[in-house]
């Protein structure tokens, strides 16, 4: 890499006079001197043309060279991957979860691993040798680990020695990469790093006289035409290995003279421009090796991982042979489509191999024997994560520039979570089928999007940007702004909670009809969902039952301006519109900005800016950037307190209550539905006690979805969270807040005795005072004792 | 008094049931709300009498996994390097995210690598978690007021201070 920089950098300039050129102008000057004589012009004239014209042309072609070869060998697309799994004893990972990790690692199944990157399983026990790897903080070794499981945790965990590990991380599950639209996806390879048996086979297999040659091979011309005349059509190819890469490199794949022509000219060129070994370089990660729906398989390096998801330094000889027999044809010989051929094709390569003497008979015989080892082809593109990808794509572009994120290598680790990130997925299109069915609805029309972080910390560990998760699209998750509806509500209910001295989960609401008038003389009357007015309701019973007249009259009473305020300090930084219909959800946030919300709930009222990223390291290994952990509080822990207290009730006996059909009471979740105009948008945001989720459900035309957020979202968000191992959300109250008994009825404080009295939180002191007349009742003068004491 | 008035109580408490979660039962300790709120704790103080005995302080507890995180942090934080400490502290976050000692622990890290706001920040996180081990309270409030200090702040770093006597 290093030489070709050098090579190929320094020339750049002076690229107008390049080696070649000198010699044809100086041919077209003599031309000139001679124009006098008129015979003589009516041959020179057409001579010096032609000269001319091949001269400017050679020169056209030159300097195609050489900035082919500089944009492609400089432009290294960053290389993303997800997080590293955590092992450690008392971590909740089953063996099958762990499998699923090496299959991803590329890690092979064996009886016994005796080398690095291989694994072995005995029910509960599974033995696994590590690759060696390079971490954003240092480079771990290749560790040998005995583990044990019992109920689907990580149960212990010893070395080779049978010394217990506490914490061992594993490498990190490459996710994908981030090239330009008009470059190709590579990784690139060293001369010194592809195995030497590689090096031998190709120039046997496509280029005998490689070392030899000047770019092009006349014998092997000429032993080709021969060849294919005896055969009557084209069976061998008398192209050297420059020619081949300077067809791929800078010319289509159709073929004619014309192009034979211009390949050849630019192997020369090529050749005398840059050394063998610089040749050999550029030929093994330029080489077209294979077709990925719309991505183009370009060297060994990505041919590698494409085919054996694996290094090309773990190859083994029949990998290797079958690699370099598919450069003849990648789709005729596609091992995945044409298996049998691929695998004739393979042999005949090893064939040749022995005939040369590189392998043994022994070799030989064993490697035809085994089979082609092609993994199941990926989902289309090269990452199964468009969205996120898109996410860490958008992140990354407010630090670095485009070319720099799609051509220095940049190795990018990020927060993705493959694991949650397929259960997403899954739980996202197995359902929506399911919901098309059951409500009778158009099928294929639903479209969705969910978003999945930690609580703690905001690092994003899955996002889907549709129902079809694999293909890259319209990314609903973060650019589907629709109306929020309900979502808003808690937000409503935080900036009353945050005035103590005026509203507390119990203060009474009034759910009579308001008519609100806008500023332009227009009158605006709410309704609710149900068609009715629920009278006097507690503000707790009204956020539960997502009473929409109730929540205006509590919005307006508040302000829109403090609403406002705190949606901002939420993390909703565009600028929303100060109308009272917003209290109702009129405003168009993505799914994405909605979990940033969310998040700050679920973290009691400290915001952590949503993270795809966690570090950035340059191509040589140096460290560039970490996207650390921030955190600042934007509410009192006290008032997110009383809100998430609230927004449990709304999954215990609220609008959510149909989440007991996917989750145990015990998990405690916190969340809120939402549903807007017509049915158009059907939302659910809540979560657990280490997860927040955001699901939207809606149609990309806009036109009614058919279902309420309970209908829809919350079933999705009730899949992700059951799939996904959740933690029982505990909320651990502040100092600032006290538990006091209150009389549901009339609002007052009451005790324990008083019948139906219900125990809530209130910030200290903001507690009723008055008591409630059943305290009176109960009063007997032991009691009036008690209370003395313990009021 | 009071003692007799106690010793009365328990037994009658104890034969009725919802008496265990009675309001003065429950409410917890005298410490002053995390942020601000004077007459508050005020209120508070009236009923320390009756509340349990303020917990002695408890050594940190971690799991395996993060006890060596935090091991390693220490060594890089030895070694000067205060950004691999950081990302250690940071892993240990991830397996234990509500473990109000290690967000203390970043609180502290962030204090020395000189981001005075963002070490008050997380230090008023840890306080948000850390219950009743009043020794970490005050060891959050000592750190907030050393970050509001180094930032220029010395309202709010006096104000800290009060916070962390408060919890002797």
């Amino acid at each position: 890499m290093a030489t070709f920089r050098k090579n190929t950098r320094k020339p750049r300039k002076p690229a107008r006079n390049g080696k070649k050129a000198p010699a044809k102008r100086s041919r077209t000057k003599r031309g000139r001197r001679r124009t006098g004589r008129s015979r003589l012009s009516r041959f020179v004239v057409p001579l010096v043309l032609v000269a001319a014209i091949t001269g400017v042309y050679l020169l056209y072609l030159d300097h195609k060279v050489r900035t082919g070869f500089q944009g492609n060998r400089h432009a290294v697309p960053a290389q993303v991957y997800g997080r590293p799994l955590e092992l450690y004893p008392g971590a909740k990972i089953s063996p099958g979860q762990l499998e699923a990790e090496f299959q991803r690692l590329g890690y092979r199944k064996v009886t016994y691993p005796k080398r690095p990157a291989a694994w072995s399983r005995n029910r509960d026990r599974i033995i696994v040798r590590t690759r060696p790897f390079t971490f954003w903080d240092g480079q771990a070794s290749g560790r040998y680990l005995d583990l044990d499981f019992r109920g689907g945790v990580l149960n212990s965990m010893v070395d080779g020695k049978g010394r217990p590990q506490a914490l061992v991380r594993l490498e990190t599950p490459k996710v994908g990469s981030i090239y330009a639209a008009h470059n190709e996806d590579r990784v690139p390879v060293d001369l010194d790093e592809v195995p030497e048996i590689l090096i031998g086979m190709l120039i046997s297999i496509e280029d005998r006289a490689f070392y030899s040659h000047h770019g092009v091979d006349l014998k092997a011309i000429l032993r080709a035409v021969w060849a294919n005349l005896k055969a009557g059509g084209v069976v061998q190819g008398g192209s050297t290995m420059t020619q081949q890469l300077a067809k791929n490199l800078y010319l289509t794949r159709k073929k004619s003279l014309w192009r034979k022509l211009n390949e050849a000219a630019m192997a020369l060129i090529i050749e005398r421009r840059f050394s063998k070994d610089e040749i050999l370089t550029a030929y093994l990660n330029e080489i077209y090796l294979g077709q990925d729906g719309s991505r183009a398989i370009h060297g060994f390096g990505l041919a590698s991982h494409f085919y054996f998801n694996r290094p090309l330094d773990e190859l083994d000889l029949p990998k290797l042979a079958l690699l370099v027999g598919i450069i003849r044809g990648p789709s005729l010989y596609d091992p995945r489509i044409h298996p049998e051929r691929a695998g004739k094709r393979r042999n005949l390569v090893l064939d040749v191999l022995h005939r040369q003497g590189i392998v043994t008979a022994e070799q030989k015989n064993r490697a035809a024997k085994a089979p082609l080892g092609v993994v199941k082809r990926g989902k289309k593109g090269g990452s199964g994560y468009p969205a996120f990808l898109d996410l860490v794509r958008r992140q990354m572009r407010r630090d670095y520039r485009p070319e720099d994120l799609t051509s220095e290598g940049l190795r990018i680790f990020t927060t993705l979570d493959p694991e949650i990130q397929q259960q997403t997925e899954t739980a996202l299109s197995e359902r929506l089928r399911k919901l098309e069915k059951r409500h009778r609805l158009p099928v294929g029309k639903l479209e969705a999007a969910a978003v999945v972080a930690r609580s703690e910390g905001g690092e994003v560990l899955a996002v889907v940007g549709g129902r079809r998760a694999g293909y890259a699209g319209f990314n609903r998750a973060l650019d589907a702004r629709r109306p929020i509806g309900s979502l808003i509500k808690p937000v409503v209910y935080l900036a009353a909670l945050m005035l103590p001295d005026r509203y507390n989960l119990v203060t009474k609401l009034s759910d009579d009809p308001i008519r609100v008038g806008g500023k332009d003389g227009s009158v605006w009357s709410p309704r609710n969902f149900d068609h009715k007015n629920h009278g006097e309701v507690p503000l707790h019973l009204a956020l539960a039952k997502s009473y929409n007249v109730a929540t205006v009259r509590l919005g307006m009473d508040v302000g829109l301006k403090r609403v406002l305020d705190l949606l901002g300090h939420l993390g909703i930084d565009r600028p929303v519109q100060a109308i009272p219909a917003l209290l109702l959800g009129a405003v168009s946030l993505s799914p994405l900005e909605v979990a940033q919300i969310y998040q700050t709930f679920a973290a009691g009222g400290f915001r952590s800016p949503l993270r795809a990223i966690r570090e950035v390291q340059a191509a040589d290994g140096s460290k560039l950037q970490r996207y650390p952990l921030t955190v600042s509080q934007v509410a009192p822990a006290g008032s997110v307190y009383l809100l998430n207290r609230n927004l449990q009730e709304v999954v215990r006996s609220g609008t959510a209550k149909g989440l007991s059909a996917f989750l145990s009471d015990q998990l405690n979740v916190a969340g809120k539905t939402g549903t807007t105009n017509d049915l158009k948008d059907s939302w659910f945001a809540g979560f657990s006690g280490n997860r927040v989720a955001v699901v939207w459900i809606g149609r990309d035309d806009n036109k009614p979805a058919g279902l309420t957020g309970a209908q829809g979202a919350l079933r999705i968000w009730g899949d992700i969270m059951r799939r996904t191992d959740p933690v029982p959300l505990d909320l651990p109250r502040p100092e600032s807040v006290e538990a006091v008994w209150v009389d549901p009825m009339s609002g007052l404080r009451a005790d324990a005795r008083c019948e139906g009295a219900q125990e809530f939180p209130f910030i200290r002191g903001s507690a009723p005072d008055t008591d409630a007349s059943c305290v009176a009742e109960a009063n007997d003068p032991l009691s009036t004792l008690f209370k003395r004491i313990f009021k | 008094m009071m003692i007799w008035l106690i010793v009365l109580a328990l037994p009658i408490g104890a034969c009725s049931t919802p008496m265990r979660s009675s309001p003065a039962m429950r409410s917890s300790s005298s410490l002053p709300d995390d942020r601000g709120g004077s007459d508050q704790s005020r209120k508070g103080a009236r009923t320390s009498a009756y509340e349990p005995q303020a917990s002695a302080a408890i050594a940190p507890q971690y799991s395996l996994p993060v006890a060596a995180l935090l091991e390693e942090a220490s060594r890089q934080e030895a070694a000067k390097d205060l950004t691999a400490a950081v990302g250690s502290v940071e892993r240990a976050l991830r397996i234990e995210p509500r473990n109000a000692h290690v967000w203390h622990r970043l609180a502290s890290l962030r204090m020395k690598q000189g981001q005075y706001g963002m070490a008050v920040e997380l230090a008023a996180k840890s306080n948000s978690l850390a219950g009743g081990d009043a020794e970490l309270v005050r060891d959050n409030w000592r750190l907030m007021a050393r970050g509001y200090r180094a930032a220029g702040d010395s309202d709010s770093a006096e104000a800290a201070e009060r916070k962390a006597q408060a919890y002797r």
